[in-house]
């Protein structure tokens, strides 16, 4: 079998669980857009992150 | 959190010679997993150390996790003493990389990336398919998800 056409298993399993809508939906966007949405997400999860902590210290 | 914005355009506007890749390359292809910091393949001639020294000295790098204190002085002597750099800065964390696994040196990269106008300045960024390559040869099983996400990335623009 050619390399090109070889297709690793175990890839593929995982492909399976990839979320081809929101991929369709970045490649709407263009690159700059892309990234400023990354950043965007990056603040949402900090802002996850430290509420986490403070629920664990108020416990 | 790491200002992508700010640190791309520090480099870009200092004339950087780099090539975006690693996560934020995914990104910029199209990628929905969270990345945290910058990863730049840099050419190691002299003058791009100067320029990527000038880039950052105002968002005085630091290696990332160091204890504080360490005499770790930003210069260009200090980029040819070494090849790949985690960086810490004010606007975040940058990894700057000399070599990378399945991918090689900047002059080997260079084929094989697309320019990007990315806040209004050209940047290189690594292709979809040399960046799936680059993961693969990784072998890290934390990359298994990006790879999977990127080959279907490549699968959904066909």
């Amino acid at each position: 079998m050619a390399e090109q056409d070889w297709k690793d298993p175990v890839i593929e399993a995982y492909k399976r669980d990839v979320d081809v809508t929101l991929l369709r939906k970045n490649l709407r966007l263009t690159p700059e857009e892309r990234i400023l949405a990354a950043m965007e997400l990056q603040k949402l999860a900090e802002e996850v992150r430290r509420a986490g902590r403070e629920a664990r210290r108020r416990q | 959190m790491t200002d992508f914005k700010t640190l791309l355009a520090a480099l870009a506007d200092a004339d950087v010679e780099f090539i975006l890749v690693g996560g934020l390359a995914a990104v910029a292809h199209g990628s929905a997993r969270l990345t945290q910091d910058i990863d730049i393949v840099y050419a190691r001639n002299e003058d791009n150390l100067e320029r990527v020294v000038r880039a950052l000295a105002g968002f005085r790098p630091y290696l990332r996790g160091a204890p504080p204190g360490l005499p770790f002085k930003w210069d260009a002597l200090t980029l040819s003493h070494g090849l790949n750099f985690t960086l810490e800065t004010t606007s975040g964390d940058i990894d700057i990389l000399g070599v990378i696994t399945g991918g090689g040196h900047y002059a080997d990269l260079l084929p094989h990336s697309i320019e990007l106008k990315i806040f209004g300045r050209p940047v290189l960024c690594l292709d979809l398919e040399t960046l799936i390559a680059t993961k693969r040869a990784a072998g890290r099983p934390k990359d298994l998800e990006a790879i999977a996400e990127l080959e279907a990335l490549r699968d959904t623009e066909r």
